[in-house]
């Protein structure tokens, strides 16, 4: 176990959700160094006079701009942290200020622990004793959120997915250790080789947890949820009511909506990802057909799919088709527009789609409001931790695991270079074993004894 | 009516390695002291294998040498073979392993025992420790009583009882009381340790049998002689001059092993009579032949027990089995066919403290002036031993002069991560020193053992002056010369690319910095003498401290910056009278632990298994708060 005082930390100090205008804090004796690896303004961070603000862009380590950004400077110890620290106002929206934290963290920055900000500030005696209270019970509601988080469902699968990997490595540096411990003769040529090999497996393995960051963006944090159905039952309608702004174009033309419309919203407390889609028909337009194949393609990934039907239209052979399909997917059938058809009607209508697709819909109207309290309601419900399968999908969903994950690829890789190169094995070991650090973070296992006691087990040793 | 027979600063109990080494740095630190054994002719006795070193173990006696201990200085008199293990796998696993001749080892000891000043050696066993309370009304040490009642007064005691304490000894199905090597058991000072609520665990370890070495057949043997290079313990010894002896290497096969399935009913490890927790790194012949079933052989070393003696030790023959299975599977042995045995291999059980009652300094929690050192605190092997008596010895000295103890902390030395792990982590079965327990082993190799610690052991007044300057001088040089290497620029010449094409290097085509061609896999300072005529002729030492600061700077500078960032959290020290009960927020679990082990800091606490980093956070925050809060308090009346 290993605790950091004093290196600098980063975080998105805002919410992220739906708010113009982002803040990334830095924090620490490098928080000038870090800011100038990726800020490019008129001068450099560092002769920035204190407290003042600077125009600029920042940029990543190919130096490809990745957003505008005001940039504040302030010298410690006049700083909420009595830290040097540097404040990032991005405006380029969620996925944006997601860029350029992680170029924060790229650059050498950690990302903060919740309530790591106020627990220096009170170290650094910059606020009282009875704010440290507060403090306490954030660090001790962390351990509670830690192991939430153990137990849900996405993070269990990262952590078997990473066990796996730190269990191989750390019986590669197993091996090593007991060869140094334990045996006079010198590494045999063929041995060396295996281990690279068993290496090199590690190195892609840790590569596609990685990767899986990076696929699709946008399902980068949050609930994937698709809004899906017929032309013109309301789609855009719903998700700007979901998104409380006007993101998406609302005509009564059938075939509106040509393309997928991504945003991001918070429902009841839930950070979720919310896509619009084309209305799926059978069509000869060239461009709503590969906007309907991207319905059904967004549709395979998403956690969870918002069906809308007109009460007016019957359940027909596109609707069928779609549950054909997508019939193992969670799936939330919402019959739309009731404030235009009788109470009898909706109930024929309800009465039907939970015949063809054996879900209960959920009868709301866009236009007059009327369900919409019960449609989130149900929403809420279906959206707690734990409730959605989400197989398929990303494995990392959080930039301090990816950011864990980078450094142990690195170390992997390192290890194999220095077995190649006929680097001592003693020295190859201090990368294993910063690999397999690492990889405990994300496991919850760190323990010197954990090599020692495979060294036992795996092999014959003593006199 | 009571024989009072003297008042000591210090009394150690044991005269084996821990207790040679206690011993020693209390004397020379001013002390009165006295040391008793149970046989004056097994002091410093190796009961086990007559070797010393070995890997991580080298490095502890390397140690010890740079601090001012002895067990280096007599290692190198008594040596009879030399060999530096791994040199294929690193300069930080570098570990030198020599066997001794064990009778002149001990000799050597005695003598240096017997000739030190301020220490007195009696021939006694130790039956009681007497306590009694200081002005503070804690529990403190004030003296022994020897087998024959007589009572030696002592303000502090350094227990180094090895594996005497209530020892029995066992070799199938006979079991008796008896102590290692055929000597008495300390059968009564358990007793009154356990009435004084120190808490003992049962630990178990064994030897091989010894056998004539008339009676082995050599053709049959692959030699293992030792290196053309000897290289000393001992810091101050620039050179050794020894005739070298050879081991012998041989392998067990099938029968020998089909003899011990058939009589692993025999054994007392799985009959149950043995109930004592047995190393996992030093296992018996049977258990490895238990745990590994498919290994059809084991290297068995032959070892010499010393040049005056025909006595051999079969290294990796450790057994309990009953004497009839012990010849009889000896014999299967190729070389072996015609052995006769001296002594016969045994397992032994005894009892040693939980090292959980220790502080750092190995002095214990609950008890003033009580030390204890080596095996009693659940170690194993010799080196261990005296690294923690010279720990052990020096505190109780520096607790006598009102100075603060020596802890080495895991950055510094691997003296500071035994310790540690001991204090710390406890013990579930005897510990072994293994490079692998040292986080950053590239700084704690055994080259450089005088570089981190000479100046420690002359500041707490072991190392002596002259040495000290003699060691300040040799880091100058290493300074200077590194600096001049650094500034140097080697031209694209002929004779400069004939020299790298030879190690199979690349040519350079303009001016190249030595430095980075030291730092080419294929190449280091050595090997670059011919084209570097701006060399001195330097001692060996300091161009091995050049060559590897260079060639492994990127790695080094990794674990120096590891290593500073663990010294932040070791220097929160968490004061001595803490109440864990206060900590809010902490789990209950780790205030339980944490409240058992009493760590001295925060760096301390965050190595307790079963205290995570969150608890670390809440105490970090409750002792910040503790310090601000009388000034606080203060501040608010003055207002
Ligand atoms: N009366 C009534 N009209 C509604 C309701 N919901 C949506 N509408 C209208 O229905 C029409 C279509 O709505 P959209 O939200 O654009 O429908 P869509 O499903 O996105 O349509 P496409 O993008 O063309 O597939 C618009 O004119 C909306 O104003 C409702 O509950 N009641
Ligand atoms: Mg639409």
């Amino acid at each position: 176990m290993q605790i950091f005082d004093r290196d600098t930390i980063a975080a998105i100090s805002t919410a992220v959700v739906n708010s113009g205008i982002s803040i990334i804090r830095i924090s620490g004796d490098d928080a000038f160094s870090i800011a100038d690896k990726i800020f490019r303004g008129k001068t450099k961070v560092k002769d920035m006079k204190s407290h003042t603000v600077a125009y600029g862009k920042i940029v990543s380590a190919e130096e490809e701009v990745i957003d505008e950004v005001l940039l504040i400077k302030m010298d410690g110890p006049k700083t909420y942290t009595r830290e040097d620290t540097v404040e990032i106002n991005c405006h380029g929206g969620v996925v944006v200020t997601n860029k350029v934290f992680h170029e924060t963290v790229k650059a050498g920055a950690r990302v903060a622990e919740p309530g790591e900000f106020t627990k220096r500030a009170f170290l650094n005696g910059r606020i009282d004793l009875s704010q440290a209270e507060a403090v306490m019970d954030l660090i001790s509601a962390q351990t509670d959120a830690a192991r939430r988080i153990a137990i849900s469902h996405i993070e269990g699968r990262l952590s078997r997915a990473v066990k796996e990997v730190k269990d191989r490595i750390a019986n590669v540096s197993a091996e090593i250790e007991y060869h140094i411990e334990f045996n006079d003769d010198d590494m045999e040529q063929s041995v060396i080789d295996r281990l690279i090999l068993t290496l090199e497996e590690c190195e892609s393995s840790i590569k596609r947890i990685m990767d899986t960051y990076d696929t699709g963006k946008v399902h980068r944090e949050g609930v994937n949820v698709l809004i899906a159905g017929r032309p013109n039952t309301g789609k855009s309608s719903l998700l700007n009511e979901l998104l409380g702004s006007d993101r998406a174009i609302v005509t009564d033309i059938p075939g509106t909506t040509r393309d997928i419309i991504q945003d991001y919203a918070n429902i009841k407390g839930v950070f979720v990802n919310l896509s619009d889609s084309a209305g799926i028909r059978d069509t000869q337009d060239i461009i709503e057909k590969i906007g309907i194949e991207k319905s059904y393609g967004a549709a395979e990934k998403a956690d969870l799919i918002l069906y809308m039907a007109d009460v007016r239209s019957e359940w027909n052979e596109d609707d069928k088709e779609f549950f054909e399909k997508f019939n193992d997917k969670k799936i939330l059938v919402i019959l739309n527009k009731i404030d235009l058809a009788s109470e009898e009607k909706v109930k024929e209508g309800s009465a039907v789609i939970e015949k063809e697709t054996g879900r209960k819909p959920v009868a709301v109207s866009l236009k007059s409001g009327q369900g919409i309290n019960l449609l989130y309601e149900k929403l809420e419900e279906l959206l707690l931790p734990g409730k959605l399968d989400t197989k398929n999908q990303t494995v990392v969903t959080n930039v301090r695991h990816k950011n864990i994950l980078e450094t142990a690829y690195q170390y992997v890789k390192d290890s194999i270079r220095g077995l190649k190169e006929n680097t001592p094995v003693d020295l190859v070991t201090i990368d294993l074993n910063g690999a397999v650090y690492r990889l405990g973070l994300l496991t919850g296992e760190t323990a010197s004894d954990d090599i020692i006691d495979r060294i036992f087990a795996n092999f014959c040793v003593g006199k | 009516m009571t024989y009072i027979a003297g008042e000591y600063d210090v009394i150690v109990i044991g005269a084996g390695h821990a207790g040679c080494e206690a011993a020693l740095a209390a004397a020379r630190m001013g002390c009165s002291t006295v040391v008793f054994v149970m046989n004056m002719d097994r002091i410093a006795n190796l009961p086990c294998n007559p070797s010393i070193g070995g890997t991580g173990k080298g490095h502890l006696v390397r140690e010890i040498d740079a601090l001012g201990g002895q067990m280096a200085k007599t290692a190198d008199k008594a040596m009879i073979q030399c060999k530096m293990l791994n040199t294929s796998k690193g300069p930080a696993v570098y570990s030198l392993r020599s066997q001794i001749d064990r009778d002149k080892y001990r000799q050597e000891m005695k003598l240096v025992l017997e000739k030190q000043e301020n220490l007195d050696i009696r021939q006694h066993e130790i039956v009681e420790i007497l306590f009694d309370t200081d002005e503070n009304q804690e529990k403190c040490v004030k003296g022994v009583v020897t087998n024959l009642g007589t009572v030696y007064y002592g303000k502090c005691i350094v227990v180094c009882t090895g594996t005497y304490l209530r020892s029995r000894i066992i070799i199938g199905d006979t079991v008796y009381d008896g102590g290692p090597d055929g000597e008495f058991p300390a059968a009564r000072l358990s007793a009154c340790l356990v009435k004084n609520g120190l808490k003992l665990l049962r630990f178990k370890t064994g030897t091989p049998a010894r056998v004539n070495k008339r009676t082995i057949d050599f053709s049959e043997l692959t030699e293992q002689p030792g290196d053309d290079r000897v290289v000393p313990f001992s810091f101050e010894n620039e050179e050794l001059e020894i005739d070298q002896i050879s081991c012998w290497l041989t392998h067990t096969n099938e029968k020998t092993h089909q003899i011990i399935r058939e009589n692993l009913h025999r054994s007392p490890l799985y009959s149950g009579v043995i109930e004592g927790k047995g190393p996992r790194y030093c296992p018996s012949i049977e258990d490895k032949i238990v745990k590994f079933p498919d290994k059809d052989r084991h290297h068995i070393f032959i070892e010499p027990m010393g040049r005056n003696t025909y006595e051999m030790y079969l290294a990796g023959m450790s057994s309990s089995l009953p004497e009839d299975v012990q010849v009889r599977m000896a014999r299967t042995v190729k070389g072996l066919e015609n052995v006769k045995f001296t002594r016969c291999g045994y397992a032994i059980e005894y009892d040693c403290f939980d090292p959980l009652q220790l502080k750092p300094s190995l002095e214990f929690k609950n008890v003033k002036g009580l030390f204890s050192a080596g095996q009693s605190n659940g170690t194993s092997g010799y080196e261990e031993a005296a690294a923690q008596g010279l720990i052990a010895g020096i505190n109780s000295a520096l607790k006598l002069q009102g100075r603060e103890p020596l802890v080495i902390d895991r950055s510094q030395g691997y003296i500071g991560v035994l310790i540690d792990d001991l204090v710390t982590k406890g013990v579930s079965e005897p510990y072994r020193m293994m490079t692998s327990r040292a986080e950053y082993r590239l700084l704690l190799r055994q080259d450089n053992a005088d570089m981190r610690l000479t100046e420690i052991g002359w500041k707490v007044g072991l190392v002596g002056d002259e040495r000290y300057q003699a060691f300040c001088h040799k880091k100058e040089m290493i300074a200077q010369e590194i600096a001049r290497v650094k500034k140097t620029t080697v031209p694209p010449s002929k004779e400069v690319n004939d020299l790298l094409i030879s190690y199979n290097s690349t040519p350079i085509s303009s001016g190249f910095k030595l430095e980075d061609l030291i730092k080419r896999p294929e190449l280091d300072y050595f090997k670059l003498e011919p084209i570097d005529p701006g060399r001195q002729q330097l001692p060996y030492a300091v161009q091995e401290q050049v060559s590897i600061a260079i060639k492994y700077e990127g790695y080094i500078v990794k674990q120096l910056m590891q290593a500073e960032q663990f010294k932040k959290l070791e220097n929160r020290k968490i004061p001595e009278n803490i109440d864990y009960g206060k900590v809010e927020g902490i789990r209950i679990e780790a205030r339980d632990i944490l409240s058992k082990v009493r760590p001295v800091s925060l760096g301390q606490a965050s190595r307790i298994s079963g205290v995570n980093p969150a608890d670390i956070a809440v105490l970090q925050i409750y002792l910040e708060q503790t310090r601000r809060r009388p000034k606080e308090e203060k501040s608010e009346q003055d207002d």
